[in-house]
């Protein structure tokens, strides 16, 4: 996955990102908050289009040459996106468990069957994903309001990493979660990229990001102002490169 | 009590809950119907009228005989149109109030059909009803463009809309339209035979839109039930956000909805002036507010479609029983939309009573309340600060 985002400075917003992510990797992003990685997410999942630049998975842009369909051509593409308001973005509270699990796929197979659902295939796909991803939930019909926001998290895990996404981006995955819920979203995510996904990891939590990246690029003001491997990252020169010190 | 800010601590308290079971909101719902009928029976006593009288007429002249049967389904089916339209919309949350104007729309494109075309007799109707559909998608498509593409508040263009559409029918039966024959009043030319719809015997009961708006109730069912479009409204009328996510275009399913939604309006105004005026005519008579009522019925269905045919029913009853409290009780013709009215303000306020409900505080809680407080008070009787959904706690429900 590539990005080219030479976007027109617009506040705090991504302004030079240019950023690589190769199949298998897991790519880091250490910043401070407001430094762009919500527009880069927002550029890479498909919910804003960037100003100007480009979003380039496996060498084809998503949706390329049609007319922009929001996060659906990033879906299509297999960009997989773990969101970082879980409760409100990644799940639809009043909404069962079953149906989110199918909330990004309800337009394709096997959901669905022409201009209709098939409920049943929905129902089916439910029981599999909350036995494989471990959801505790009184029922796949359970609203998804009504589970812990570990659970919630399982569900959007469950959604977005079942298909084998070509990539993966990951944002503030195990904020708020506990050792087990956490534990258990870095076993996913590595799973995800030992399948050959390029994973993109946004997370305040810089422990998190170099023991799980293989590299790590620090966005400072909305340009990636340093790459480095996550095993020779020194924290101190990577506190510089985020505080926008040049290095 | 001299201390009016002191709010009392209630000797209940309110328990929300995770959703409302279905008993629950037929029962709430039948609650605000059953306050609305006492209150109109109140309105009845204060004209002088005897109240058992007053309602074994309405009942007799609206449900009893054949002939008020009809008109009270008659008078359901620009309801039943308006409203599963009105439903559609707004489980997206797009706020049509401009179902009145779409019906107008309506009644003009099937106006112009009947009047100015040439079409072999059996194309005539089915023309008339697509002209119609058009012209009231058409007349909802406006808003719903400036919502999706400039953020324009959909509730007071769709409403500013009503009253464009119900000028722009003045004028063309004052100008161009204008029958040669109108003096005094004015109005269209008269249809052509093979323009008017066929109604059910003597009565005035068109049934070829009652049927069209069945099967559109049925259609719009299946659609929110097992489409991927009514997935989609779904989604988008319960989180923007996560249908942002999802990848679902807001803009185009708006669109869509509110396209829908005044298309079966502008039905209802063809079935209007085919089935019942023949001609193009004051809009007000045109239609008596069906398209204000309209929301009430969507509101009463509560986003269930196939509610939509109870709500229309009920609300067709009301536009009946306001024609026999006109004629034969000699009440004000207002006293219908005073019904509406306040059936609408008490559904309103007791959807809260859907949610939740009271329950006995625990009395070691009570214990911990400052002595100065009045240990027991119902909190109907709480009159400072009375919580939310006190306003409709006379709804038998309301100790559930």
């Amino acid at each position: 996955m590539r990005v080219d985002a030479p976007g027109r400075a617009q506040g705090p917003a991504l302004n030079v990102a240019s950023l690589e992510v190769r199949g298998g990797e897991i790519v880091g992003i250490a910043g401070v908050a407001g430094n762009g990685q919500s527009e880069l997410v927002a550029v890479v999942a498909g919910l804003r289009a960037p100003s100007a630049g480009t979003v380039e998975v496996d060498g084809r842009e998503p949706g390329g040459g049609r007319r922009r369909r929001g996060a659906r051509s990033q879906v299509d593409a297999g960009v997989a996106l773990v969101p970082e308001d879980r409760t409100k973005v990644g799940v639809v509270g009043d909404l069962s468990v079953a149906r989110n699990l199918a909330l990004r796929h309800a337009h394709r197979r096997p959901f669905a069957r022409g201009m209709w659902i098939d409920w049943q295939a929905v129902g089916r796909h439910s029981q599999s994903a909350v036995a494989a991803y471990d959801i505790a939930t009184p029922s796949t019909g359970t609203p998804a309001r009504l589970l812990s926001g570990g659970n919630v998290q399982k569900v959007i895990l469950a959604r977005e990493l079942d298909r084998d996404p070509g990539v993966v981006v990951a944002v503030h995955p195990t904020y708020g979660l506990d050792v087990a819920a956490t534990s258990q979203t870095h076993e996913r995510l590595l799973a995800a990229a030992g399948r050959g996904a390029a994973v993109l990891l946004v997370s305040e939590d810089l422990d998190e990001v170099l023991s799980l990246s293989d590299r790590v690029a620090v966005l400072a003001g909305g340009r990636v102002v340093a790459t480095m491997a996550a095993a020779d990252a020194d924290p101190e020169a990577l506190g510089l490169a985020m505080a926008g010190v040049a290095a | 009590m001299i201390a009016p800010l002191r709010r009392r601590r209630a000797a209940h308290r309110w328990e929300p809950r995770a959703d409302a079971p279905a008993w629950r909101v037929v029962l709430v719902t039948l609650g605000a119907v059953a306050v609305a009928a006492l209150v109109v029976t109140w309105v009845f006593v204060a004209y002088g009228v005897a109240p058992g009288e007053a309602w074994a007429t309405i009942v007799r002249r609206t449900l009893l005989e054949p002939r008020g049967l009809s008109e009270t389904v008659r008078k359901a089916i620009p309801l039943l149109l308006a409203g599963i339209g009105l439903l559609l919309a707004f489980r997206a949350r797009f706020w049509n109030i401009g179902a009145e104007g779409q019906i107008l729309a309506g009644a003009i494109g099937a106006t112009a059909v009947a009047l100015f075309t040439e079409l072999p007799g059996p194309l005539v109707v089915p023309a008339m009803f697509l002209a119609g559909m058009l012209a009231g998608a058409a007349w909802g498509a406006v808003p719903a463009l400036l919502k999706a593409r400039m953020g324009v508040n959909e509730i007071i263009t769709t409403l500013m809309f009503n009253y464009i559409a119900l000028y722009l029918v003045r004028w063309l039966i004052n100008g161009p339209w204008k029958a040669r024959s109108a003096t005094g009043f004015s109005y269209s030319e008269r249809f052509p035979a093979e323009a008017v719809l066929p109604t059910l015997g003597a009565t005035r009961l068109h049934w070829p839109t009652l049927a069209i708006a069945l099967v559109l109730v049925a259609v719009v069912a299946l659609l929110l039930a097992r489409s991927r479009f009514g997935f989609e409204v779904e989604v988008l009328g319960r989180s923007p956000e996560a249908a942002r996510y999802a990848g679902i275009d807001a803009g185009r399913v708006t669109l869509l909805l509110a396209a829908l939604a005044a298309g079966a309006a502008g039905l209802a105004g063809v079935g209007e002036v085919a089935g019942i005026h023949r001609r193009l005519v004051e809009p007000t008579q045109l239609s008596l507010g069906y398209g204000y009522a309209a929301i009430l019925v969507a509101l009463l269905a509560r986003g269930k479609a196939l509610a939509v045919v109870p709500a229309a029913l009920f609300l067709g009853f009301v536009f009946a029983a306001g024609d026999v409290m006109r004629v034969s009780l000699r009440l004000p013709s207002q006293l219908p939309d005073v019904v509406t009215g306040l059936v609408l303000l008490l559904v309103v306020a007791s959807e809260p009573l859907t949610r939740g409900r009271w329950v006995r505080r625990d009395p070691t809680e009570a214990a911990a309340t400052p002595a100065a407080e009045a240990p027991v008070a119902p909190p109907a009787a709480a009159t400072a600060g009375a919580p939310a959904g006190g306003a409709a706690h006379a709804s038998p429900d309301g100790e559930g």
